[in-house]
C-alpha cells in the first residue's frame, strides 16, 4: 500500500468549495494543518487532507512513543483495568497478559508507519508535510494512558471517515480506507480491554475538520510556526 | 465519467451469477492501481456498489442469525476460544455477538433503503452454508467474514461516485474492522496484523463469499457447478483504455484439477493479443474506438469447459 501512494501521479486537484459544511471544514483545516485559508472561498487539496491527517497521525505517534517510554509492561499488568476485570491473569486467561504491552507497542508502531507513510506520500505529490507539533497528554497511571489512547483511536476513526470523501485522488482515497479501519480495530482492542463495548454503534460517527480540531486542541502545546 | 445504468441492471439480474458477476480483478483492478487521475475510476454505478455490499452484509446478517439461534452462553464459555480467555472476555461473548449480528442486520436495511433510494432494485438474500458445527466453527468463520467484509469495504469505498455514500460506507468499514479486531482477538490472533488493511477487488470478495453460497433467488447458481468458474471477466464495460489486461488467475476448476486458459476474440474492430493462453492475456485494440467482445475460455483437468464472454466498448 505504501508503494501504491508513492506511485500515485503527483497531482492534486483543488476543489472549487463554497458550501458551509466544507467551509466549516477548512476553517478546521486551518487550524490543524496551518495552512493560510482565507475569507468564503477555498481550495481543500489532497495534500490538504493528508497533511490534516498526518497531524493526527503525529500526535498518536507522539502519544504512544512517549507514554510506552514511561510504562512497562508490568504497570500495565497491575494496572486497574486489568483488576477490574478480573485477575490480570484471569482476564485473557494464562495466554494473553503480557499481550497488552506487545499490542501497544503495535500500535505505535502502526502509527509511526501512518506518520512515514503520509510523509512521503504528501512529498510525492509535491507537498510540504507539516512537522509534528508539542503535546501535552494528561495521564498519570496505565489506566489513564489507556483511557485516552481510547479517545484518539476512536476520534482517529471519526476523522478519517470524515476526510475520505474529501480526498480526490482514488488510490488516496483507499489508502485512507485501509488506515481508517486499522484505526478502528485499535479503538475497539482499547474499547475491549478497558471493559467498553468495542463496537458501540452499527455506524461509526464521521467527523468534520472543525470538529476533529476541537477535539484534540486541548492535547496540543504549541506548533512549529 | 459515465453511470453505466444498461451495466448495473445486467450486473443485478446475474449477481452471484459466477461466470457473469465475479468480474472486475482484470481491468478494473489495473485502473485502480493506476490511480486514474478523476475522482471516479471505475465504470460501475453507486447502486452495483451498494448491491455487492449489500450481498455480503446478507450474508453476514444470515451467519450471525443463526448462530445466536444456536449456541448459548454457555457454549461459548466452555468453547476452546473462551476457555483460552477470562471471565470478563467469556461473560461477554454472547452479548457481542448478538450486537455483531444486529450491526449486520442494520447495515442490511440502510444498503436496502439507499439503494430503492437511489432508483435501484437491492438483491435478495440467498442460501447459504456456512459449515459451523460447532462453537469455534462459529467464531473462526465469523473471524473470516468480518475481515473479508473490511477488506470489501476498503476496495470498494473509492469505486463510489457520490460524496454522501462514500462516507456511510466508510462509517461501515470501520465497525466491520472493530468486528474483525474483536473475533481477532477471540480466535487467539492478532487484532490489527498491519498498519494497513489490504483492499480486496470485488472479484477477489466474491471468490471468498461464494463458497458459503448454496443457491440465490432468480437461478444463481449452486455453489458445486460442474465445471470451472471463470474469475476475472466482466460481462461488459466501457474503457478509454487500448490496453486491456485480463486477469483469470483466481478461476478455479470446482474438483481442484488443473485449468486452462484461451482468450478469443469474437467480432469487433481489429485487436492483437498477447498471452492468450495464460492467465493473464491481454487485448491491444489496435482498431480504435468501436465494440470488441471477446470470449474466454476456461478448461478444467476433466475437459470440463466454462465460457464467458465480454463486450468492451472503447470510447
Amino acid at each position: 500500500m505504501q508503494q501504491k501512494i508513492l506511485d500515485s501521479p503527483a497531482h492534486s486537484s483543488p476543489v472549487r468549495s463554497t458550501d458551509p459544511i466544507n467551509t466549516a471544514m477548512l476553517a478546521g483545516a486551518a487550524l490543524l494543518a496551518t495552512t493560510a485559508l482565507t475569507a468564503q472561498t477555498q481550495t481543500v487539496t489532497d495534500i490538504d487532507v493528508l497533511n490534516y491527517a498526518l497531524g493526527l497521525e503525529h500526535l498518536e505517534a507522539n502519544f504512544y512513543t512517549e507514554g510506552l517510554k514511561r510504562f512497562t509492561p508490568s504497570d500495565f499488568a497491575s494496572a486497574a483495568f486489568a483488576m477490574n476485570l478480573g485477575n490480570p491473569n484471569d482476564f485473557f486467561g494464562d495466554s494473553l497478559p503480557g499481550d497488552v504491552y506487545a499490542y501497544l507497542q503495535l500500535i505505535r508502531n502502526h502509527e509511526q508507519t501512518h506518520v512515514r507513510t503520509l510523509i512521503r506520500t504528501i512529498q510525492s505529490l509535491g507537498g510540504t508535510p507539516k512537522p509534528a507539533c508539542t503535546y501535552k497528554f494528561t495521564y498519570s497511571s496505565a489506566d489513564e494512558f489507556l483511557a485516552v489512547g481510547k479517545v484518539l483511536e476512536d476520534t482517529g476513526v471519526t476523522a478519517y471517515n470524515g476526510a475520505i470523501k474529501l480526498i480526490r485522488n482514488a488510490s488516496l482515497v483507499t489508502a485512507a480506507a485501509t488506515i481508517a479501519t486499522v484505526e478502528g480495530r485499535h479503538a475497539a482492542y482499547l474499547r475491549l480491554i478497558t471493559g467498553d463495548s468495542p463496537f458501540p454503534s452499527a455506524f461509526d460517527q464521521a467527523k468534520t475538520m472543525q470538529e476533529i480540531t476541537t477535539a484534540v486542541m486541548p492535547f496540543i502545546v504549541s506548533c512549529p510556526a | 465519467m459515465t453511470n453505466l445504468q444498461t451495466q448495473s441492471h445486467a450486473s443485478r439480474r446475474s449477481f452471484f451469477t459466477k461466470a457473469a458477476v465475479l468480474f472486475g480483478a482484470g481491468a478494473l483492478a489495473v485502473k485502480i492501481a493506476d490511480a486514474q487521475t478523476t475522482a471516479t475510476p471505475a465504470a460501475v454505478s453507486d447502486i452495483d456498489i451498494l448491491n455487492y455490499a449489500l450481498a455480503l452484509e446478507h450474508l453476514e446478517a444470515a451467519f450471525y442469525v443463526a448462530g445466536v439461534a444456536r449456541f448459548t452462553a454457555n457454549d461459548y464459555n466452555n468453547s476452546n476460544n473462551g476457555a483460552i480467555f477470562g471471565s470478563k472476555i467469556n461473560g461477554n461473548i454472547l452479548p457481542y455477538i448478538r450486537a455483531i449480528g444486529e450491526h449486520e442486520t442494520a447495515h442490511v436495511a440502510a444498503l436496502r433503503s439507499t439503494i430503492t433510494t437511489l432508483g435501484g432494485t437491492p438483491v435478495a438474500a440467498c442460501t447459504y452454508n456456512f459449515g459451523v458445527n460447532t462453537v469455534n466453527d462459529f467464531l473462526m468463520v465469523a473471524m473470516a467474514l468480518e475481515n473479508t467484509g473490511v477488506m470489501a469495504y476498503d476496495g470498494a469505498v473509492a469505486l463510489i461516485s457520490n460524496p454522501d455514500i462514500k462516507q456511510v460506507a466508510a462509517t461501515v468499514a470501520t465497525v466491520e474492522a472493530r468486528h474483525a479486531a474483536y473475533l481477532n482477538v477471540l480466535n487467539g490472533a492478532i487484532p490489527f496484523p498491519s498498519a494497513f488493511d489490504t483492499p480486496k477487488s470485488r472479484a477477489e470478495v466474491l471468490a471468498i463469499a461464494s463458497q458459503f453460497i448454496v443457491s440465490c433467488p432468480g437461478g444463481g447458481p449452486t455453489s458445486n457447478p460442474a465445471g470451472p468458474t471463470i474469475s476475472g471477466l466482466r460481462t461488459a464495460f466501457t474503457t478509454t483504455e487500448n490496453d486491456i489486461q485480463f486477469d483469470f488467475s483466481r478461476s478455479a476448476a470446482t474438483d481442484g484439477s488443473a485449468v486452462s486458459f484461451m482468450l478469443s476474440q469474437i467480432s469487433g474492430p481489429q485487436t492483437s493479443l498477447i498471452g492468450q493462453r495464460t492467465s493473464t492475456p491481454r487485448a491491444l485494440l489496435q482498431g480504435g474506438r468501436g465494440v470488441y467482445v471477446f470470449e474466454a475460455v476456461i478448461t478444467d483437468g476433466r475437459g470440463t469447459v466454462q465460457r464467458g464472454r465480454t463486450t468492451v466498448t472503447y470510447i
